[in-house]
């Protein structure tokens, strides 16, 4: 570490700079704009105090979007975390080859939102998709098509969710386990524990700071998610699979009522903000033990 | 603790056998978990290769039930009204052009602010960056809105600078945050050396401490762009003039389009698709690790 006067905020400044206008800004001016009216026509602001958020919490719209958040949010983020520790204790197995089945687990991640939807309505098209025609064999299967129906559109999309986030999972719980000594497993095993009771009482509570963070992770990316629920299911059917995030969309670009829509903004931000001070203090609590 | 099996070896009374049961068993342990695994994998890729069969097959094989793997006939009609069409490449230009600048843009800045937090100790240091890496956490759909009235107001709607400077921005504090542990991890006595020479510190950064960190950079590098060519809903908003749109925003308009032409909307998603595999499967080392340690530190 060195001493040094002006050089070091020089060297941050351009950083800070642009952080301070694109990143920091943005989000003191999406307060202040749930805060304004937008007069038709011109388009210009005006102070209007808390109708904004009066309004939106007395619509329906808000409430069914929550509710289809909170349903999606609890289904994806319970199984990533389930399959991805389960997937994390087979790799971690270090199979021959490991190389290139981590390859292959990843190429769902590189994929873009657009991409993988794309993928996925020709899967679960009603006409062509394998999925979807495999499936409607089975008598549980809906008839028209497991993307027409309101619980049958979620789990398309949990699906899509699972299948994009369970590398991330499945990498961030195995670099956790990796750094689980064996011997640790091993001395509780000559002390006569099961391999069950040595995963119980060993191996999970020592990942519980990596858990905590891919519940910290998927639960934000959950509660964020809009761009994949647009381009595969646009919030069908009817308004059934219209997430927060698209909500927000929709109101501010296709109805075009920035007010409203910086409004919800608030409200996600305040939801994702309360999720990670949740999250943290669970996280302190973990390291005065 | 650990010491105490070595010493415990000499004395060990009994050579354990491998008896050919336990062989066997192993055997067909190790087979049950590569098969396992091979499952994974196949879940995880098979949607892919499903679609790179769709945009070879012609309508009656898209069509088929049972479905057909290999399209027979196969035909290249998908590729080839994409090429004709001739939009997706502009629109693949138009996010080079994006994702590369920004992507310049955010390592060369956060590499000096990731040198400064590296190696200076200054007033504010710790809550500076405490706040950068805050910013991580606001997530990018609540300043959809908010972004979209100041580039309107900056007249930056539908040029490449208005979404290039966003991306940069965005960029930027996990940038810093890689790049500063792999400067942390460079010894400080090469650069002293350096400095000894006669370099100034930012010629010490330039000379030494980048070259060394080349595998930081190449990680931050890969995953900002990759990150840039994805990205959907800033770029949705941002453009409405067809020619300035970036890949996602033209194939969500494809979708549109062609939705129910599946051979042509799968050849237009897969040739997206290409650079970014190139990219993941000539660096997926670097890209993993940057991305592990993003995580965990982070």
């Amino acid at each position: 570490m060195r001493q040094s006067r002006a050089l070091p905020y020089i060297l941050i400044s351009p950083s800070l700079a642009l952080i301070l206008a694109f990143v920091f800004y943005p989000t003191l001016y999406g307060f202040q704009l749930s805060f304004m009216r937008m007069i038709p026509l011109t388009g210009e602001f005006e102070f209007a105090g808390l109708e904004n958020y009066s309004a939106l919490l007395g619509a329906r719209e808000l409430w069914e979007s929550a509710r289809v958040t909170l349903f999606f949010g609890v289904q994806y983020v319970a199984v990533v975390i389930i399959l991805g520790f389960a997937l994390a204790l087979i790799m971690n197995r270090k199979p021959r080859a490991m190389g290139l089945y981590m390859t292959l687990i990843f190429v769902p991640w590189v994929l873009s939102d657009v991409v993988a939807s794309i993928i996925w309505r020709i899967l679960f098209n009603q006409q062509i998709g394998i999925i979807e025609l495999t499936m409607r064999n089975f008598p549980f299967w809906p008839k028209l098509g497991l993307i027409t129906t309101p619980q049958g559109a979620l789990w398309v999309m949990v699906l899509l969710g699972l299948w994009r986030g369970l590398p991330f999972a499945m990498l961030l719980l195995l670099a956790g386990l990796q750094t689980i000594s064996r011997e640790l497993i091993e001395a509780a095993r000559i002390d006569g524990a099961s391999s069950w009771r040595a995963f119980f009482s060993v191996t999970l509570p020592l990942m519980r700071s990596q858990a905590l963070v891919l519940l910290l992770l998927a639960s934000i990316g959950a509660v964020n998610a809009a761009a994949t629920f647009l381009a595969v299911t646009q919030g069908g059917p009817g308004r059934y699979t219209e997430v927060l995030g698209l909500f927000l969309y929709r109101t501010g670009f296709q109805f075009f009522r920035i007010d409203h829509g910086s409004t919800i903004a608030v409200m996600m931000f305040l939801i994702n903000l309360s999720l990670t001070l949740v999250y943290l203090r669970a996280f302190r609590s973990e390291y005065r033990l | 603790m650990s010491a105490q099996p070595a010493r415990a070896l000499p004395v060990r009374p009994v050579v354990r056998q491998t008896a050919i049961s336990t062989i066997v068993r192993r055997t067909i342990g190790r087979g049950l978990l590569h098969l396992l695994i091979i499952a994974v994998c196949w879940i995880m890729v098979f949607p892919v290769l499903w679609t790179v069969s769709t945009s070879f097959k012609l309508e009656p094989d898209i069509m088929r039930y049972p479905p057909v793997w290999i399209p027979n006939p196969a035909t290249l009609e998908g590729y080839r009204s994409v090429v004709e069409d001739g939009r997706l490449f502009r629109y693949i230009t138009n996010t080079f052009i994006l994702s590369g600048t920004s992507m310049v843009i955010t390592v060369l800045v956060a590499s000096l602010a990731g040198y400064a937090f590296s190696r200076f100790r200054f007033a504010g240091r710790d809550l500076i960056l405490l706040f950068i890496l805050a910013t991580v956490l606001i997530p990018g759909l609540t300043q959809l809105i908010p972004l979209y009235q100041m580039i309107k107001v900056m007249g930056l709607l539908n040029t490449y600078q208005g979404l290039i400077i966003i991306y940069a921005a965005h960029g930027l504090p996990f940038t810093i945050w890689i790049l500063k542990s792999f400067f942390d991890a460079v010894p400080i006595e090469l650069e002293e050396a350096a400095m000894i020479d006669g370099c100034t510190p930012v010629q010490a950064l330039a000379r030494v401490i980048l070259p060394i960190s080349a595998p930081g950079l190449m990680a931050a590098s890969v995953l900002n762009f990759v990150g840039h060519w994805n990205e959907f809903l800033t770029a949705l908003v941002f453009t409405s003039k067809d020619e300035m749109r970036n890949v996602s925003v033209g194939l969500y308009n494809y979708l549109g389009w062609y939705g129910s032409v599946y051979n042509r909307i799968s050849a237009a998603a897969l040739l997206v698709i290409v650079p970014v595999l190139i990219l993941f499967f000539i660096g997926r080392k670097n890209f993993v690790q940057g991305m592990v340690e993003g995580a965990l530190k982070g």
